[in-house]
């Protein structure tokens, strides 16, 4: 039997464990990251008293992977309920990063057309392209991760309802979601590429 | 607060989690590491459930009126009073009795099947 540790015996473990907490949804988060915490904490408690430190490494591996596939299942949830909202000004944001590809295609268009659809085929690929391709597809990947946090930084308060289930309105909220990601990277892949070009070789001409 | 009580049908089976959780639960209120420690005395280490598997089971059962945080301390001396207590609530044990009597039919079929005769013979 392994010596019976104090309450203030794994202040390291409980501020990592309080740290990947984070992950969760913040309404989750603000219910339950304290009570999750504690019995984390007497987890760490019973587990080092009966079963030393290689019990306390078991213990870590089972508590990641719980950690990880319920953040998971818990964000699948908030989502369902139609908790995530963005506020105007994001609103406004992800409409602009969404119409300038499509703006650039317009122009693109009306520059000249027959050039465009040139570039757009496959014997295009010059090395200058497939960089500037490379580039479109590394800002579209950064546009996708902005979107997110700003979809993960401002839930609605909800710790006051239970579970009100909007389907529909959850639903054309994801595929709202997944048209903006989808449809700019789509877009600037396309055409951002057939842009500069067009404007390098407006320029070299 | 009036609420529309689903039909019993439309909620079992449980998942093993809630199941567990339920029958923790039956006979006193209990916190989550009570809650904890009792599921795997019961099943004999065999579930061991996570803190998050353990709250987002909670957070679902509160949701759904099966169990209900309790304002009591068991022993409020003898406890720290940051703990959350958790209790059944009435619709909660209606549906661990219809789950139990589920599970207990199903034991009498397979008993009628024969279906521990394997375990005995070994």
């Amino acid at each position: 039997m392994v010596q019976s540790p104090s309450f203030d015996h794994f202040p390291r473990a409980e501020s990592i464990y309080r740290a990947l907490l984070r992950i969760y949804p913040a309404d989750y988060r603000r219910e339950y990251a304290a009570p999750m915490a504690q019995l984390f904490r007497d987890l760490c408690r019973d587990t080092y008293c009966h079963h030393g430190r290689v019990g306390l490494a078991r213990l870590w591996g089972r508590v990641l992977a719980d950690t990880v596939i319920t953040a998971v299942v818990e964000h699948i949830h908030t989502l369902e309920k139609g908790a995530y909202m963005m506020s105007k000004q994001h609103q406004f944001l992800i409409l602009f990063l969404s119409g300038l590809p499509l703006g650039l295609g317009i122009i693109l268009l009306l520059i000249n057309p027959k050039f465009m659809l040139h570039l757009l085929t496959p014997n295009a690929a010059q090395p200058v392209g497939w960089l500037i391709t490379a580039a479109a597809i590394g800002l579209a990947a950064a546009a996708y991760v902005i979107q997110r946090k700003i979809l993960l930084s401002t839930p609605l308060d909800t710790s006051a309802g239970v579970m009100q289930s909007i389907p529909l309105r959850s639903r054309l909220y994801l595929v709202g979601t997944i048209a903006f990601l989808v449809f700019p990277a789509i877009l600037l892949v396309l055409l951002g590429p057939a842009f500069i070009t067009v404007l390098l070789s407006g320029v070299l001409r | 607060m009036d609420q529309i009580t689903p039909d019993l049908d439309q909620i079992l089976p449980l998942t093993p989690a809630v199941f567990h959780i339920l029958l923790a639960l039956a006979d006193q209120e209990r916190h989550g590491y009570g809650i904890m420690q009792e599921v795997a005395t019961m099943t004999r280490n065999q579930i061991q459930m996570g803190p998050g598997t353990l709250y987002g089971t909670i957070k679902r059962m509160v949701a759904a009126r099966f169990i209900t945080e309790s304002d009591e301390r068991p022993d409020p001396d003898m406890d720290d009073e940051r703990r959350r207590y958790y209790r059944l609530t009435d619709w909660g044990q209606q549906v661990l009795a219809a789950e139990t009597q589920r599970l207990s039919t199903l034991v009498q079929v397979a008993q009628a099947k024969k279906a521990l005769d394997v375990m005995g013979a070994s």
